[in-house]
């Protein structure tokens, strides 16, 4: 059975860049749900069990950060990793991000890689064949 | 004013070159009849707005870079959405890096078919206005950032 990731951007670009780094990262079969902002991610995450999200901050209808909170407040999205990838990564909001339980900070811009460990260090997805994980100084935080 | 300059700098070949795999080319020459441009407004302790102007041809290449796809399969709805993304990215990282303490507002980044001129509306000398401009291969990229406060 493929785990799933919920991205959440309002950007189709950046939805579809970090689509095609999961796939190509050799975790094996992703399948990956779309959501244009928090509130629609809040919407599939009540009806698809969701194995990882990655969210932006600074969406329309309802912001990552918000739809955090909201998550937190649900039992059964307590634990659920949440990746935050946002190019607003000022202290304040990453404090804000890791009191929420945000499992990591990447900034954008971002390399490949960063995805790639992020996706890895959730613990969800098994890697397919061997480790082959790219270990780089990457621009991204840990909570 | 000198150091946002050298900031706001680095962040373009940041986004540029991590996300486009485009490394630009500073150029003191003001182009003229950019293609493309998108807009994004912030607020905190520092206020303004930036604007990003795109020759097609520099668009194009972002998109196919970003994206993986042939610049012959390049749509003007890719265009919109990576002009408005490289805007509010090189907006966030400039922030972040001018003022790494305080949160900040962003504006939904807006796009521009026909770029509104050579920024009449912030002339360039101003002393709270940064105008950065590029040239690439891929095409030309010219950068303003108006401060409000």
């Amino acid at each position: 059975m493929s785990a799933t990731a919920l991205i959440i951007d309002d950007s189709r670009s950046i939805r579809e860049v970090i689509r095609r780094i999961i796939r190509i990262s050799g975790f094996g079969p992703v399948r990956c749900i779309d959501a244009v902002d928090g509130r629609e991610g809040l919407e599939i995450l009540s009806r698809e069990k969701v194995d990882v999200v990655f969210t932006g901050i600074h969406m329309p209808e309802m912001g990552g950060l918000e739809m955090l909170g909201e998550m937190r407040k649900q039992a059964a999205l307590q634990n659920l990793p949440v990746v935050v990838v946002a190019s607003d990564a000022g202290l304040r909001r990453m404090k804000r991000a890791g009191e929420l339980g945000c499992k990591k900070f990447i900034r954008k811009p971002f390399y490949p890689e960063e995805i790639k460990k992020a996706l890895a260090d959730t613990g969800q997805l098994k890697e397919a064949g061997q480790d082959e994980r790219v270990e780089t100084d990457v621009d991204a935080v840990d909570f | 004013m000198k150091e946002l300059r050298q900031t706001l700098m680095q962040s373009i070949f940041e986004v540029f070159e991590k996300m486009f795999y485009i490394f630009l080319e500073p150029s003191d020459v003001h182009f003229l009849g950019f293609d493309v441009e998108a807009n994004i407004d912030f607020q905190g302790a520092l206020m303004g707005s930036l604007s990003l102007q795109l020759s097609h041809n520099m668009a194009k290449h972002m998109v196919s870079h970003l994206l993986n796809v042939p610049l012959d399969q390049v749509t003007d709805e890719h265009v919109q959405d990576c002009a408005k993304e490289a805007a509010n990215m090189i907006c966030g990282n400039f922030i972040t890096k001018a003022d790494h303490q305080n949160a900040y507002d962003f504006s939904s980044p807006q796009f521009y078919t026909a770029p509104r001129g050579p920024w009449p509306y912030a002339p360039d000398g101003k002393p709270e206005s940064i105008r950065l401009n590029f040239d690439s291969d891929s095409g030309r990229a010219s950068i303003l950032l108006s401060l409000s406060n």
